[in-house]
């Protein structure tokens, strides 16, 4: 059931009783913007540890566990053009505890709380708390670095959208921004956003609907004018492959590679597109699974993802840093083959039934329908999942090969340790 | 069949042992797409001294052999068993720890196949030294991404410090010049050892109906004949029990941006496996939360103190035979760090005293996480341990907490939090050249 609260602010209620949680999410969607992206995702990490009812983390720690440990958390993410500030809170269903504590009802009201009357003193967030966090938030970003397989990641992100500062940034900021940022302009902004952001609210569980819709009527979000944001952004096609090597101290090196890919979420091609990248890099039975790490014994992982809100098409390989010629060349021997329609008719039966498999699997976590209803909306566009299954078991060999002609190898990022010189 | 019903939960859960001696576990859940089997023996990386099965004598076997055998478990002559799950929709996978290796699949579709290939692929080995040779380079690149890895480090740079004559400071995936001597012969006598059905457990949880998949299960395993099951004799070696041969503190320099530190309590005392070993771990987690939980007064004075940040967590290990709590954090000051969290451990009496209050609070939270977990088939079945906890589920879990006690839970602290059974191990970021 969906229920416009205010302008701008809608309720999806979702009654399912497979699960044995309740779940609440409220997700604030602005479009992205370089300038707000690390004040954002700090915003989050001051929602999440501190209100003006709970001013330090234990009282608010203390709160959750009265509901019977309920899992709170606060977030932030990137979908194409867009920009999502996600408060989540996930409570035990009472029917299955020995209480009758209104766990669901209590953890709306909590939520409400979280977002309405956060901790502030003198028209800015309580300077302590800002503090702590903005020091936390910079370690958490410098330690991303140590994730080599991340970092690599990170690295190729920002060759592949070196036109667009917005889209080459983490989801959560720069170490730089946090320098800048005090805590009274973050409220400034804050306030802003709790009266600008389009809001979603999405309930999912075994739940009264109308009860549901009572509580949030009665929160106080305010009628804003906010046009839904474009869904998708997308990537230039430079035609030629440009890379970008650096040496670090490491054993096991990384390559990843960037593809441009116009292929849209639910658009032309999209389906076949999915199958595509499972047949590619996609699945344990794909190319790059069978050739660069069974066969070749050249790498330890070798896969390909898609990200269809912005056109794009990505592979990540750990492989033996003196074998770098050698994987790049069997990564494209790959997509040629599939460009030749050099894969067989069961191979691509398979591959659908583990795509129809994990479909019908990520229908058993109740996350996927929170997820999803923000997708619907943000398109526009809602399909059933007996079509989603149909549309995959249509897809023909003649469109995966027409989905391979259209991938155009862009950047490419090569991590690896000190080079061997042979004496 | 034996049912045991949870009422609570509106759950029940069948089980039985085949003929053969194999302990089969079904749990239905209502409304789920998917099923999630695990298959598993008791078997993992620090059985690397055994007697092989048909001979007498104890023999020693290169570090990572029972994760070699699960990676080599999938080849066969003429196909990859990965290839078979996925011409049935599944995806399947598996893994090894230091006591026990798991085969598993998850499934929307085709159970019955999905399940036969299963029992079918563990049960006929084939190794040959030239597939052998293959898979040293895939499990050497392996072994160097863990090698890059800070927190791997950390956890295994501590469980040297706590085992330092114990097969647990071995990484599980054994080391480039250990897994160079694996053969094949070597493979096969592990597994002729170690994967009898006797020694072994099938669980299956989500969408299923339990008579009728205990019957393709009896079927299947009914077709096959099995050697007569020889007791398993392993050498794992005994730790001093008053703690003499731990490490009190190691450190290493690496490449990353922030130090790391951990600090570990191994626990002395020997747990019984069954119930005892279940209401152990309840109450573990129990004082851990109470002391550095983030209800506690300990958790927001260090975390205000900059001492710990939101990397700080902390792990309670019991498995057959050993178990050890781990904290550990990034932090700017290692010795800092690690002194804060000493100074808690000693104090715990202070900390406990009339914290009946909190006690509660803490039993309300692992409760309601028993009700989360409830809703991940692979939660349901990861936590069966047939070896360690007998036939118990999840859903025993909370009755467990439930009855917990302040006296409990002192009673483990005295147990387990002794000085002499602590240690530090430190990650520093490496001087600039």
């Amino acid at each position: 059931m969906q229920t416009q609260i205010a302008e701008g602010v809608e309720l999806t209620t979702i009654v399912s009783h497979q699960f044995k949680t309740n779940q609440i999410i409220v997700n604030f969607r602005a479009p992205l913007d370089r300038q707000t992206i690390t004040q954002r995702a700090l915003i989050a990490n001051l929602l999440e540890t501190s209100s003006a009812d709970y001013p330090d983390q234990r009282a608010l720690a203390h709160a959750l566990a009265t509901m019977y440990g309920a899992s709170f958390g606060a977030g932030v993410s990137r979908k194409g053009p867009t920009h999502n500030l996600r408060l989540s809170l996930t409570v035990a269903n009472e029917q299955y505890l020995a209480t009758n504590q209104p766990l669901t009802h209590d953890a709306i009201a909590f939520l409400q709380r979280i977002i309405f009357k956060p901790l502030v003193h003198a028209g800015q967030f309580d300077q302590a708390t800002f503090d702590r966090q903005v020091t936390n938030l910079k370690a958490a970003i410098k330690s991303v670095a140590d994730d080599k397989q991340y970092y690599a990641a990170q690295q190729l992100n920002a060759a592949l959208f070196s036109q667009e500062p917005a889209q080459q940034v983490p989801s959560f900021g720069t170490a730089a921004d946090l320098e800048t940022v005090d805590a009274h302009e973050l409220y400034q902004y804050y306030q802003d956003l709790l009266q600008r952001d389009q809001v979603n609210i999405i309930v999912v569980g075994d739940i009264d609907e109308d009860a549901v819709l009572a509580q949030w009527q009665a929160a106080g979000f305010e009628d804003r004018f906010a046009p839904r944001p474009r869904p998708f952004y997308q990537h230039r096609n430079t035609g030629h492959y440009q890379e970008q090597h650096e040496v670090q101290t490491l054993s096991q090196a990384k390559l990843n590679l960037g593809y441009d890919l116009p292929v849209f979420y639910r658009g032309e091609h999209y389906y076949a597109a999915l199958v595509f990248n499972e047949l590619f890099g996609g699945s344990p039975l794909s190319k790059l699974f069978m050739n660069v790490r069974e066969k070749a014994s050249l790498a330890y992982y070798a896969s390909s993802a898609l990200d269809t809100f912005r056109g794009v098409l990505k592979v990540q390989a750990g492989i033996d840093g003196q074998k770098h010629d050698q994987v790049l060349t069997i990564i494209a021997e790959q997509l040629t083959a599939i460009q030749n329609g050099d894969f067989t008719d069961e191979l691509v039966d398979q591959l659908k039934l583990g795509l129809i498999n994990d479909f019908e699997s990520s229908l058993d976590s109740q996350r996927t329908f929170s997820i999803q209803a923000l997708i619907d909306d943000l398109t526009q566009e809602r399909v059933q999942d007996a079509d989603w299954i149909e549309r995959i078991q249509a897809v023909t060999r003649d469109q995966i090969i027409a989905v391979a002609k259209l991938v155009t190898l862009n950047n490419g990022f090569f991590l690896s340790g000190e080079v061997q010189h042979a004496n | 069949m034996q049912i045991n019903r949870y009422e609570q939960f509106n759950e029940a859960c069948y089980q039985t042992q085949l003929a053969n001696g194999l302990t089969v576990t079904l749990l239905p859940k209502a409304g789920f797409h998917k099923t999630y089997a695990t298959f598993t023996t008791n078997y993992g990386s620090i059985d690397n001294t055994f007697v092989p099965a048909g001979e007498t004598d104890l023999k020693r076997f290169p570090d990572g052999i029972a994760h070699f055998l699960e990676h080599k478990m999938f080849e066969k002559a003429d196909h990859d068993a990965f290839q078979t799950f996925g011409a049935y929709g599944a995806s399947a996978n598996a893994f090894t720890s230091f006591t026990k290796t798991s085969y598993l699949f998850s499934a929307t579709q085709h159970l019955r196949e999905n399940l036969e290939t299963l029992l079918d692929f563990v049960q006929d080995p084939y190794f040959t030294s030239q597939t052998v040779e293959k898979e040293k380079g895939i499990i050497g690149q392996e072994i160097e991404m863990y090698d890059d890895d800070p927190s791997w480090r950390l956890y295994f740079g501590m469980i040297g410090n706590l085992y330092p004559n114990h097969p647990l400071q071995y990484d599980i995936a054994g080391t480039t010049d250990s897994i160079a001597k694996i053969t094949a012969d070597d493979l096969y006598a592990a597994y002729r050892t170690f994967y009898h059905p006797q020694n072994m457990t099938l669980f299956v949880v989500g969408n299923l109906d339990p008579t009728e998949v205990l019957g393709w299960i009896e079927q299947n395993q009914a077709a096959k004949t099995f050697a007569d099951f020889q007791p398993i004799e392993r050498k794992i070696p005994a730790t001093a029990a008053d703690g003499h041969d731990i490490i009190p503190y190691r450190a290493i320099e690496m490449p990353v941006s922030r130090a790391k530190s951990i600090v570990g309590v191994k626990g002395l005392t020997p747990i019984e496996n069954g119930q005892p070993a279940l209401k152990y771990r309840a109450a573990v987690n129990v004082l851990l939360e109470m002391l550095f939980g983030d209800t506690s007064k300990d958790y927001l004075r260090l975390y205000d103190q900059g001492i710990i940040d939101d990397t700080f967590g902390y792990d309670f290990e019991l498995q057959s035979g050993f178990n050890f709590v781990t904290f550990s954090g990034e932090t700017d000051d290692p010795a800092k760090f690690d002194a804060a969290v000493i100074d808690v451990l000693e104090n715990w009496q202070a900390a406990l005293a009339d914290q009946g209050d909190l006690l509660a609070l803490v039993k309300k939270e692992m409760i309601g996480r028993v009700v989360f977990m409830a809703n991940s088939l692979e939660a349901i079945a990861n936590r069966y341990d047939q070896r360690l906890f007998g036939s118990a589920t999840l859903f025993d879990e909370s009755a467990v907490i439930e009855q917990l006690t302040l006296a409990d839970i002192n009673a483990v602290a005295a147990q387990l939090l002794t000085s002499k059974a602590i240690s530090e191990y430190q990650i520093r970021p490496q001087a600039k050249r």
